[in-house]
């Protein structure tokens, strides 16, 4: 009788506790992000990504993500799914009229995002915050000083000039501001030490401290923190949790960890670097592939449309984005080492045929083609210099020795011509 | 060898009494250090329609005080520390050097600064006082400067470069004749700022005091007449100083 019973005690304990784990899966509430796009008070459309739970069950408190000057939305990829766990609900907008200039956008696009995300029915009006970055981090101050729902900032590494914004810290005490880590610049270093003199928050704290003694040892800048002390995004969320207040159920697990089409590629030194990657249909080595690198203030997703385009035409694409432009070390050479990363990345998918290749270079990016293109550097067919109207670092196309490549220069961003051109010479 | 004794002696007077001699040459020898300037009673405009915590512009009614035409001195402030034996709760150093003599007195906390102006029988100015000196008793004036701010005529930030405070006298005065009313070090005052404009459940914490002015490290678009800056009073800062006033004119020196 008893070895008749043990067989089903077995099988039963086993049901329990699938049944369990099943259980404790379906308990967890599903996080998802959604590409979305909202129009700020002009009319200009702007891209983000929205950071919520899949089936909002109560509300919670939201987040805007402000990228730094020459970021972009995917520069808080990483962090999104601490976010979900700390179950803040985060938008993460595109702000390509982000300029070191006085263009009053670059403020009301914020302002535009608050707004946007106060409205969403299961956002906490109350309980709002912005982590911002570098230059958004006085832009973002600025955009919130009338509005006292904002009741968090998280600055990485950010400059703060305006006597506004240094007011904004000293009158609003309490409410958790903190500061992660200084550009090692004599000035900037020297102001964020002043307005840490100024803040009277007592919640206030430096995070990711090399050295107790000395606040300013961490030499990561902006977002890049993110992929040089992985600590500072649990450390984000745990601050978010504290502020706002939320238990563990509050928060969820986010299903999609990548978008749709990214890929993370490597720059030859090792640095991760997020792309879109459209590969063509087609036999294996067959199709011609190009790179796409973003005019400046624009991400990878600005080549959306012509990407589709292209891939009917048979063109595999990849678009990365790229961070480095904004290292002061890296600036004068760009980013030449993601540049061949990225055509590393391509001649090794096996649709693309590594004779056909070409990149197309947006002005900003002028300086790192001409070093590559000058010495050859690139194993590509095609080289494509496109005006963007921004930063060129005064380099001519046009007098770039260009053997042994095919050159064509746009004068400006034309992406139609842009897709003739590449179908045609590919 | 009877002169002997006397050259040594002259040495070591020399030794122990130079530096600080050369200091007060260096205050003796600038006619302007010590000196005030008279503000007749009267009804003065104060305030921006611009500001957020300072306005509308408004007439307000003052009675007549004297102001000094430059921050307080290190050099004067370390004589107050010596003839007074007053400890300083904040982190000021006395100047090494006759050119620092000239700087401001920095890292002083609001209480250090209450305790010179007592000794000297003098006080700190309210925050209108310090408003309608810095705008020459003029409406127009939102700016302290001679003409719009600049590099040029007030320390204020400069990107990319060696900051830092500068001596007293290193920028053109005011309509008035007052040095240093924008740019250089932001200056204490005697007055509150209003815990209603302040946000948090640790906002009773503080004490805080409106600083005025500006220092080296703001733009110098920022440097108007009518900012006004709160600060914790228990607290100091390498760039940030202060003034006297006086109730009558007993001892001024220029009349507006």
């Amino acid at each position: 009788m008893r070895a008749k019973i043990l067989p089903y005690s077995v099988l039963l304990g086993l049901l329990a506790v699938a049944l369990f784990l099943i259980l404790r899966h379906a308990a967890v509430p599903s996080w998802q992000v959604e590409d979305i796009r909202f129009e700020a008070q002009d009319g200009f459309v702007l891209d983000a990504y929205l950071l919520r739970p899949a089936h909002p069950r109560s509300i919670h408190p939201g987040v805007a993500c402000f990228h730094q000057l020459w970021g972009n939305r995917d520069d808080f990829w990483k962090l999104l799914p601490f976010l979900a766990e700390a179950g803040v609900v985060a938008l993460v907008p595109n702000f390509p009229r982000q300029q070191p200039t006085y263009d009053p956008h670059r403020i009301s696009d914020l302002r535009d995002a608050l707004d946007y995300l106060e409205r969403l029915d299961f956002v906490d009006g109350k309980r709002l915050g912005i982590i911002t970055a570098s230059f958004s981090v006085e832009t973002g101050l600025m955009a919130i000083l009338d509005k006292p729902n904002v009741i968090a900032d998280v600055m990485i590494s950010g400059q703060i000039l305006r006597e506004d914004s240094r007011k904004w810290l000293t009158r609003n005490s309490d409410l958790a501001i903190f500061c992660i880590s200084s550009i090692h610049d004599g000035s900037h270093h020297l102001l964020m030490k002043e307005y840490l003199a100024r803040n009277l928050n007592p919640l206030s704290r430096h995070l990711f401290i090399d050295k107790p003694d000395d606040p300013f040892s961490i030499q990561a800048h902006g977002t890049f923190v993110f992929d040089e002390v992985p600590r500072s995004m649990t450390d984000i969320a745990a601050f978010f949790k504290d502020v706002f207040a939320l238990r563990p159920e509050d928060g969820g697990r986010l299903a999609v960890t990548q978008q749709e089409n990214s890929v993370t590629i490597t720059s030859l030194d090792g640095f991760p670097v997020t792309a879109s990657f459209y590969p063509a249909s087609g036999e294996d080595g067959s199709c011609p592939g190009v790179i796409l690198y973003p005019p400046q203030f624009q991400s990878r997703l600005f080549y959306d449309r012509l990407a589709a385009r292209l891939g009917r035409n048979g063109i595999s694409v990849l678009a990365p984005n790229t961070k480095r432009t904004c290292r002061s070390a890296d600036k004068l050479h760009l980013c030449d080492k993601e540049i061949l990363g990225a055509v590393e990345f391509l001649r090794n998918r096996p649709e693309v045929d590594p004779n056909r290749l070409a990149v197309v270079f947006p002005s900003f990016y002028y300086l790192a083609a001409q070093k590559l293109v000058t010495h050859a550097e690139l194993p590509v067919k095609l080289v494509v210099f496109m005006d963007a109207g921004s930063l060129d670092y005064d380099v001519n196309p046009l007098e770039i020795a260009a053997k042994p490549y095919k050159k064509v220069v746009l004068r400006r961003p034309n992406l139609g011509k842009l897709a003739y051109v590449l179908t045609e010479e590919l | 060898m009877k002169r002997i004794p006397i050259v040594f002696w002259l040495l070591m007077a020399f030794l122990l009494f130079g530096d600080a001699t050369g200091r007060r040459a260096v205050e003796a020898g600038d006619g302007r250090i010590g000196k005030q300037v008279f503000i007749p009673a009267g009804t003065y405009f104060v305030g921006d329609d611009g500001e957020t915590d300072n306005h509308p512009c408004r007439p307000r009614r003052f009675s007549a005080f004297s102001i000094d035409v430059h921050p307080v001195t290190q050099a004067q402030y370390a004589r107050f520390i010596r003839e007074s034996g007053y400890t300083p709760r904040g982190n000021f150093s006395a100047p090494e050097t006759s050119e620092e003599a000239l700087l401001p007195a920095v890292n002083l906390t609001f209480d250090d600064a209450v305790a010179y102006a007592r000794f000297q029988g003098r006080r700190l100015p309210s925050e209108w006082e310090w408003e309608i000196a810095a705008r020459s008793l003029k409406r127009e004036n939102l700016f302290a400067t001679r003409g719009t701010p600049s590099l040029s005529n007030g320390n204020f930030f400069r990107f990319k470069q060696k900051n830092g405070i500068t001596p007293v006298f290193s920028y053109p005065a005011n309509g008035l004749g007052l040095y240093g009313m924008a740019g250089n070090v932001f200056e204490w005052t005697a007055s509150r700022y209003e815990r209603r404009r302040l946000r948090g459940k640790h906002a009773s914490r503080f004490r805080l005091m409106v600083l005025r002015g500006g220092a080296w490290t703001n733009l110098h678009q920022d440097a108007r007449t009518t900012k006004r800056t709160p600060f914790p009073a228990e607290r100091c800062l390498p760039w940030l100083g202060f003034r006297c006033v006086a109730d009558a004119a007993a001892d001024t020196g220029d009349r507006s």
